[in-house]
């Protein structure tokens, strides 16, 4: 049950990306703007971006519950 | 109604009342305080109506017997010796009211006598300032020291040998007094004090009249108690019955006061006494040595009445002070502090009397929780402690600050320290007793059993008593209030208009 | 019908009537005022009304154009909502203080000028901390302190402002500040409230420890506010757009690495306020529109997902992420509600975050300010990104040990029905956009098939991101540091600086001066043996014999002098006198 979900869902991910290049982004007003998909792809990288920053963070600035006590 | 008339009145009805009394106490004893309270409140109605001609006529001259001057002799009340009657006879009258209680558990013998002496202490006293004649004065000032040295003689143990060291510091004062007037008369041949203030300029090199001025100086700062001649003052008010300590400390010093404003003033013109011969200079050292000496000294005192008294030469201090300044501030500063520390010393005498009255002891030390005991006589005391120390909104602040402004109108910086030193030093020992009667509990001498409290009971004095000490207490915070009224309407012209 | 008074006399009086009332006429009360309050905003004229002389300044109490309307209304909408959700609670003063901080909220909505802003400012300040007091656990109270102690710091710094622009412009209306230090003043002043960085650290150290309900009232009023005197008065400014910008980013980084369920809805409201802040800085009139609008929903789902999360402490007492999960069979509502929540917050499409944040995004776009566009795109990544964090974690995630009940009823009430504007304005934003300030330029469509696909791209391929590596999502145990670690730090360092070094100094000084008074005091005692004394000092005595002049109590009788010598005295005075006279006379 879990496993056909997750199929179905990446299905409907790749389906996504390429009906971008049928329905356009209104409003152009910078060059990515002109790129189809171009959320999918940001959505994509953004999403790592945000993780690794957030690896990060927890990295350098994580510390015990008690630390301010 | 002949107004007129209520200048020499104010003086015939307490000397003629002494005598009244001595003859009907003789045969009823109780008439002798409703006599007096009649007599003087006779002449503090006198007073006011004489401070009324003069604001609104201007100068009285009354002339004894018909007689002009300079051969007759002459009242006269301006601005300068008419608030002083006010406030010599509604002081007077407090303490009256006051006295019976007191005397009777102190002197209870000499009733009838005191009061008549006490008449006659008050009539002297009046007597030196609403006349215009020299000899006049000292003939008032005899019968007032006289009966001051009297009046403190009937006191406890230590009083007849405080009286007579009185006497001979008061005599020794009034004859310097006397042989200045006869100096001067030798050589003006007047008495009067405003004929000679016209004769004199032309005399100022002269050496009888230089020596006669010194002579004035030196007896009106013996009799006023001035460091450092004012050896006789201490126990003179310590040891005297509370009533007069009441009745001499608030008003005799400050007629001494007056008779010296009116000598450098009046009698010879301002220039002689501030230029001409630098007495001004001199008496402003003098002056802040004595409210040092006398802020010191005072802190060491355990006896309450001593306290007071070492606190009195201190505030002569500061009235001489005002009056060496010579200038206008200073000098208005000096004749606020006249009212105002009459107010306050009578209040505070009065409470010591009914410290006495009710404790038996003047002790600061065993003072502690007085302020349950008699919270209205405590409250009284705080708000003319206050006074002392120079907390607005009470009268004394605003008097030492003229004080300051004069000091500072005259460049004189060190008379602004010494000023304010003193008011801390002030604080000093007013808060010592403050404290003891407000903050700390009470010991009771003889707890054998484990130390338990006794409850302090309201133990507050009889109303005869009580409510002259609040009406004075009042009367400190009322001209504090007013202040600006009173140097507007009386103050600022009873100092001469050349200043 | 009377004239309509200004709202926050309704609530602020009633706020004093609660603790009168008890039981159930309390609770119908309570229900009772925000409508009378929504009635009477509803009657409230237009323009300036309630304008009294103060001192030669106006002080106006109600100032009511579009701006203020659309602010006054949301608010006490979700004050209502948020009276459902807090009906249970017995203790009157959580009342009190939460309807003394929604008047003052709307006093400073409709005041006309800064003295009245600033003293509802002030209370909003006051009665919000007792919200976080209320919990009464030792972590509450520090933190309320600290919370205090950030807003006095900001209202100083508004008061600051405020004082210099009125004595340099003479007038107290509320406008935009000529002179450059109040304008830095003021906007700082404002911008503590809306959780500027990097002065935002009290949101997510206070906001998380509140009461349950009172964290409801709280993630509304303060940051809105701000932004509602943000649009007043700083629009059209860069600062305030990028700070937008920077605030959506921050916020939803340290949200995903955050394991405390409320804290991360925290720093959620710092994202998504930077959102309002950015829309308010562009300052046309889509981004004014869109910034309002945001904040109109954000109300509405922020407080939504305060309600499920508190509903999740209230029922199970676990207040962190590692704590929780698969809660979704035991409280579907509560579930329901919040992926609802979750899918406004993240501007799904069918939800109402979806028109306001696109209005905003499309505002920065349109006014040239690329990076500002990326920035706020950015954070809607992250929104989505921590949100299907918080509900898999929260919701869905394998949890053996956990049992609950579903939330008592009012509490379900409330976030039925609050989800219920979230879905309505999501499908029909027609009303809200009807409300909002400037009317929205026309070549603005909301629903654009590129924009929803858009949407949904976007939500897909991070989802897909999410869950690949869905283990590096999962919550940790700990706390993340952030700016406030200075004050914090800072703080310890100054309080032991003063216990130390600065005691130190201090004994000495006391120690020294208190010998000086001992010894006057000893002088005092008996002056006139003061000569003895120093002589005896000087002379090397014997320390009895020191003592023994120093101890000796004051006996009147030892210095009197014999009255022959003041008389004297008295010769020589005037001896000495009257040389003094002849040699000036």
């Amino acid at each position: 049950m879990e496993a056909k979900l997750k199929k179905l869902f990446l299905v409907v991910v790749v389906i996504s990306i390429p009906i971008g290049l049928f329905i356009g982004h209104d409003h152009v007003h910078y060059f990515w703007h002109k790129i189809p998909s171009f959320e999918a792809i940001f959505g994509f990288l953004g999403a790592i971006l945000l993780l690794g920053a957030a690896l990060l963070l927890g990295a350098i600035a994580r510390k015990k519950e008690d630390f301010y006590d | 109604m002949t107004y007129e008339h209520f200048a020499v009145l104010i003086v015939i009805v307490p000397l003629m009342s002494a005598f009244a009394v001595a003859l009907l106490g003789w045969f009823k004893r109780w008439a002798c305080y409703p006599l007096t309270l009649a007599a003087l409140f006779v002449s503090f109605i006198c007073s006011l109506g004489i401070l009324n001609t003069v604001i609104s006529k201007g100068t009285i001259h009354y002339h004894f017997g018909g007689w002009e001057p300079p051969w007759g002799i002459e009242y006269v009340v301006d601005y300068l010796n008419g608030f002083m009657l006010v406030m010599l006879s509604f002081i007077a009258l407090v303490v009256a009211i006051y006295s019976k209680r007191s005397i009777e558990q102190e002197i209870p013998e000499k009733i009838v006598p005191y009061y008549s002496i006490f008449l006659l202490l008050v009539a002297g006293l009046i007597g030196i300032t609403v006349t215009g004649d020299l000899f006049n004065v000292f003939v008032f000032l005899e019968i007032a020291s006289l009966a001051a040295y009297a009046l403190i003689a009937v006191g406890e143990d230590g009083a007849p040998m405080a009286a007579f060291n009185y006497v001979i510091m008061g005599t020794v004062g009034a004859c310097f007094y006397y042989l200045g007037i006869g100096y001067v008369y030798i050589v003006t041949g007047s008495l009067n004090m405003a004929d000679l203030s016209q004769l004199l300029p032309n005399l100022y090199h002269n050496k009888a009249v230089l020596v006669g001025f010194a002579l004035f100086t030196v007896g009106i700062a013996v009799k006023m108690g001035l460091f450092p001649l004012h050896v006789w003052l201490p126990d003179s008010y310590t040891y005297a019955p509370s009533v007069t300590s009441a009745v001499i400390a608030p008003m005799f010093t400050k007629v001494m006061a007056y008779l010296m404003v009116r000598i450098f003033f009046t009698l010879f013109k301002p220039y002689f006494s501030i230029d001409l011969i630098p007495i001004t200079q001199i008496l402003t050292w003098v002056a802040a040595g004595g409210i040092i000496a006398g802020s010191i000294l005072a802190i060491a005192q355990t006896d309450l009445k001593r306290m007071l008294a070492y606190s009195s030469i201190a505030n002569i201090g500061y009235i001489v002070l005002g009056i060496g300044l010579a200038n206008r501030m200073g000098l208005t500063g000096s004749l606020l502090h006249i009212l105002n520390h009459a107010f306050m010393k009578g209040t505070l005498f009065l409470v010591a009397g009914g410290i006495m009255y009710k404790m038996g002891m003047r002790d600061i030390t065993q003072f502690r929780g007085l302020h349950k005991k008699m919270p209205f006589t405590m409250g009284t005391f705080t708000i003319a402690a206050l006074s002392m120390i120079g907390i607005p909104p009470t009268g004394g602040f605003f008097s030492k600050f003229y004080l300051v402004l004069g000091a500072i109108d005259a460049r004189q910086w060190a008379f602004i320290v010494v000023l304010l030193i003193s008011s801390l030093l002030n604080a000093v020992y007013f808060f010592r007793i403050i404290e003891n009667a407000y903050l700390e509990p009470p010991v009771t001498a003889y707890a054998t059993d484990g130390g338990t409290h006794e409850e302090i009971k309201r133990d507050e004095l009889p109303l005869s008593m009580l409510i002259p000490t609040l009406i004075l207490a009042a009367g400190v915070v009322l001209l504090g209030i007013f202040n600006e009224r009173i140097i507007a309407f009386i103050i600022r012209f009873a100092v001469p208009a050349s200043f | 019908m009377t004239n309509p008074v200004p709202p926050f006399i309704i609530f602020i009086l009633g706020a004093m009537l609660v603790p009168i009332l008890k039981g159930r006429l309390r609770q119908l009360f309570l229900l009772l005022l925000p409508v009378i309050g929504l009635i009477d905003i509803i009657n409230l004229p237009a323009g300036t009304s309630w304008v009294y002389n103060f001192l030669g300044f106006e002080l106006i109490f109600a100032r009511v154009d579009k701006l203020s309307l659309v602010v006054g209304y949301i608010f006490v909408i979700i004050g209502f909502l948020g009276i459902i959700y807090s009906l249970h609670v017995k203790e009157a003063g959580q009342h009190v203080a939460a309807l003394m901080y929604v008047g003052s909220s709307l006093g400073v909505v409709f005041a006309g000028d800064y003295f009245t802003l600033f003293v509802f400012w002030e209370i909003m300040a006051a009665a919000s901390v007792f919200l976080v007091w209320y919990r009464k656990e030792k972590e509450a109270l520090d933190a309320g302190f600290r919370y205090v102690l950030m807003h006095l710091f900001g209202g100083a710094l508004l008061l600051a402002g405020i004082v210099m622009h009125t004595v340099w412009t003479g007038s107290i209306a509320i406008r935009t500040p000529i002179h450059e230090l109040p304008f830095w003043l003021i906007m700082i002043g404002f911008g503590l409230n809306t959780a500027f960085l990097p002065i935002h650290t009290w949101l997510p150290d206070s906001y998380p420890q509140g009461t349950i309900t009172g964290s409801v009232f709280m993630c509304v009023y303060t940051t809105k506010t701000g932004v509602y005197v943000l649009a007043r008065c700083f629009s059209n400014i860069d600062f305030v757009a990028y700070m937008g910008g920077a605030m959506a980013v921050y916020g939803v980084i340290f949200a995903l690495a955050q394991n405390d369920a409320r804290r991360l809805l925290s720093y959620h409201i710092m994202s998504q306020v930077g959102y309002m802040v950015a829309g308010v800085g562009v300052g046309t009139a889509l981004g004014v529109d869109g910034g309002i609008a945001h904040v109109v929903n954000h109300i509405l789902y922020k407080g939504l997902l305060f309600m499920c999360m508190g509903s999740v402490i209230y029922v199970t007492g676990k207040r962190k992420l590692t704590e929780m999960g698969g809660l979704a069979k035991y409280m579907p509502v509560t579930c329901v509600a919040c992926i609802i929540a979750s899918l406004s917050i993240s501007g799904g499409p069918g939800f109402n975050g979806f028109v306001s944040k696109g209005m905003v995004i499309a505002s920065a776009a349109a006014d040239h300010k690329p990076i500002l566009e990326l920035m706020l795109t950015l954070a809607s990544v992250g929104t989505f990104l921590s949100f299907v964090k918080l509900c898999y974690f929260a919701f869905f995630a394998k949890n053996e040990e956990i049992t609950a009940q579903e939330a008592p009823l009012n509490m379900q009430v409330a976030m039925v029905l609050t989800a219920f504007l979230c879905v309505f304005l999501g499908v029909y934003p027609q009303p809200l956009l009807g409300l909002l300030p400037y009317p929205v330029p026309v070549d603005y469509h909301t629903f654009t098939p590129g924009h929803i696909l858009a949407t949904i791209q976007l939500f897909l391929l991070s989802g897909l991101v999410f869950m690949v590596a869905k283990n590096y999502f999962a919550p940790h145990k700990g706390i993340v540091l952030d700016f406030d670690l200075f004050y914090r730090m800072g703080g310890r360092i100054i309080l032991w600086f003063c216990e130390k070094p600065l005691n130190a100094v201090r004994s000495g000084v006391q120690g020294f001066l208190t010998n000086e008074v001992e010894g006057a005091a000893v002088l005092s005692r008996n002056p006139y043996r003061a000569g003895r004394l120093i002589a005896s000092y000087f002379r090397g005595d014997p320390k009895e014999k020191y003592l023994a002049v120093r101890n000796e109590p004051y006996n009147v009788n030892t210095y009197r002098i014999p009255i022959g010598v003041s008389a004297g005295v008295a010769t020589i005075f005037l001896f000495l006198l009257t040389l003094v006279y002849f040699v000036f006379g």
